[in-house]
């Protein structure tokens, strides 16, 4: 386990349209604005996959989880497992314990999770930008057939 | 994923690739300058006095003062895109920025600042302070590598005295009595190298700053137009938006007023806000709802 | 352009692929309500951020009740801009209008990632911006009559839309004022 403070260097070298979810199945690798909407698709943003080979998005999107890496690795080191591993307990009771639909405006982390990550008293361009405006917003019944792993 | 939009990021990329020039950034091209003063009140002593009696000074103790100042062009390339921007950044009352660089970089980020700082002033519920604002800005440029190209000034005063820090846009940070930045940092260093000593008055550190940034207006190209001086003491900040006008556009002699019927105009359409309604129908809808049959 | 109680917003009619005219009725001004957004840069762009924020602008209608007022729209663009910070929209836009509440002329100008310029006198984007940029400095002046704006701004982008290769074939020209828009096409070189 490393004290990693920062993500590693994982700049992409080659960029991939062709395994989105959102082209057409007779035309793979284009976007299809017409099923998709003009952004990136809900499940696709949610599951962090990057839209750009642009160096500083990989690096964005793990930053929140290389920081609470770490944060966990040093309780660990100071406290013994137990700590990381409660922490990580209530945070998962946190989480199912809410469902929003993504029709809602879910997907964005609740008051109680960032209270518990201590991130009640921040706001970054995460909070700002929140990327739900242009986005299709997918059925209720198709994100619970994702969510049950039905599909 | 929320956050910043990436997915043009390969699309222009390709553009840019097969020789569509890059749209130029708004910089601010600038000369920004911060300094410390000790306001010309100051009794410094080291005892205390012996008696409560003796304590009758005719000034308390004050910290010392800052301030900041800053010139007001904006450039696109060898292009003047402003000439009277406003560099000087709010970011809490006691707190201010000023900003060099990309322009939306630092109003973008001054303004996230602001709102951080003030919504961690409202859950520890303590005023402000300045090295949490610089280390806050710090801490975002840091994650962000160097791509948000924000060169900032802060100076402000917290209960903990009077600060100046200088924030680079990779997130290394400097603290010093007198700082400038921006592309006429080194014509404004030089008038601060020369002139600057702690003992100075208001009006006095006002002047040393001004003439610093006059230094950057008429030596640096990047630089120009007004001179804005904010001064922040314990008691209350005073923004001196264009206290120096040195370069006012000279009035015209004569109008160049074109007759009327000058261009030949081939269609011409007038929609009146009186008449919109040949547009659009706007009907009042009669209220139903006493109509409506409730269970009661 | 700012006048005496009116704004006028004006843009040239060219589509082009680098030297190549594709159109000369591909008009770059929407109209939003009261305010009017200028968009030049790639055709695409245009096409996309300008049904953008007719979908922002109907939303703010609808949860509003009422129609975005000229600086609320700025700052809408300024903060729709910089989202796309890393991957920016090559558009550089303009919007103009007048106040709803004081009748004041509002104008303002970005760059592409959303930086504003507020201006008391003129904005201009595009191409011909050089050309533009010394022109109207040179013409424009303080309180103008809807009339003489008009002749203003028309005489500013004929001009220099003659100097630029890239732009031209003829301009559409509003003047926004408290009662009534009008909006006239201009007779343009078609070369």
């Amino acid at each position: 386990m490393s004290l990693r403070i920062v993500p590693e260097n994982s700049k992409a070298t080659s960029f991939s349209h062709t395994n989105r979810t959102t082209s057409a199945p007779s035309a793979p690798g284009v976007h299809d604005t017409l099923r998709h909407g003009v952004a990136q698709s809900p499940f696709d943003a949610a599951a962090g996959k990057p839209s750009s080979a642009h160096p500083l998005e990989a690096r964005l999107k793990s930053w929140e989880a290389t920081q609470e890496a770490l944060r966990m690795e040093t309780l660990r080191r100071t406290y013994g497992i137990a700590e990381p591993v409660r922490r990580g307990m209530e945070l998962k009771i946190v989480r199912d314990g809410e469902w929003r639909p993504l029709a809602l405006g879910g997907g964005l982390p609740s008051v109680h999770e960032d209270i518990l990550k201590g991130r009640d008293d921040m706001i970054s361009w995460e909070d700002v930008y929140t990327g739900d405006e242009m986005r299709g917003v997918p059925g209720v019944h198709d994100e619970m057939e994702r969510k049950l792993k039905m599909q | 994923m929320p956050g910043f939009d990436f997915s043009n990021y390969n699309r222009n990329a390709a553009l840019h690739a097969q020789g569509m020039p890059l749209p130029k950034a708004t910089s601010t091209g600038t000369t920004i300058v911060g300094c410390i003063f000790d306001g010309g009140v100051v009794v410094r002593f080291s005892a205390i006095p012996l008696r409560p009696s003796m304590n009758l000074f005719p000034h308390p103790i004050k910290p010392p003062l800052s301030m900041i100042a800053a010139d007001t062009r904006a450039t696109s390339g060898p292009i003047v895109a402003d000439k009277n921007c406003e560099k000087l950044h709010y970011i809490a009352p006691q707190i201010w920025c000023a900003g060099a660089g990309t322009a939306a970089d630092t109003e973008f980020t001054t303004a996230l600042i602001s709102s951080q700082l003030e919504l961690h002033a409202m859950s520890t519920g303590r005023k402000p302070r300045v090295v949490t604002c610089m280390t806050m800005l710090k801490q975002h440029l840091f994650r962000y590598q160097g791509h948000i190209g924000a060169y900032l000034v802060v100076a402000g005063v917290d209960p903990t005295g009077t600060h100046l820090f200088t924030v680079h846009a990779h997130g290394s940070t400097d603290k010093l009595p007198y700082v400038t930045m921006g592309s006429g940092s080194l014509a404004a260093m030089s008038v601060f190298e020369s002139k600057w000593k702690a003992e100075l008055t208001q009006e006095e550190a006002v002047e040393l700053a001004s003439e610093a940034i006059l230094a950057g207006i008429w030596n640096d190209l990047g630089s120009g137009s007004n001179v804005d001086v904010a001064v922040i003491t314990p008691e209350k900040t005073t923004l001196k938006r264009n206290l120096i006008k040195p370069n006012e556009k000279v009035p015209k002699q004569q109008s160049y007023k074109f007759a009327r019927g000058t261009t030949a105009v081939l269609n011409e359409k007038i929609i009146k806000k009186s008449e919109i309604g040949r547009y659009v129908s706007v009907q009042e809808v009669p209220l139903e709802s006493d109509k409506m049959e409730v269970d009661s | 352009m700012v006048g005496k109680d009116c704004v006028a917003i004006a843009c040239d009619l060219r589509l082009g692929m680098q030297a190549l005219t594709i159109s000369n009725n591909f008009p770059k001004v929407f109209q939003y309500g009261d305010v009017f957004l200028g968009l030049t840069g790639l055709a695409t762009d245009v096409n996309t951020v300008s049904d953008l924020f007719r979908y922002k602008t109907n939303m703010y209608r609808l949860r509003e009740e009422r129609s975005i007022a000229p600086r609320t729209m700025a700052n809408l663009v300024s903060s729709s801009l910089y989202e796309r910070r890393f991957g920016p929209y090559f558009v550089s836009p303009v919007v103009a209008g007048l106040d709803p509440k004081t009748s004041k002329p509002f104008i303002c100008g970005f760059d592409s990632i959303g930086c504003i310029d507020f201006a008391k006198d003129f904005i201009v984007s595009g191409t011909a911006s050089d050309q533009l940029f010394g022109i109207c400095e040179g013409l424009w002046e303080a309180d103008l009559e809807p009339d003489d704006l008009f002749e203003t701004i028309s005489q500013a982008l004929l001009n220099a839309t003659d100097r630029d290769a890239l732009s031209g074939w003829g301009a559409h020209v509003y003047i926004i004022e408290k009662d009534k828009v009008t909006k006239r096409l201009l007779k343009g070189r078609q070369d």
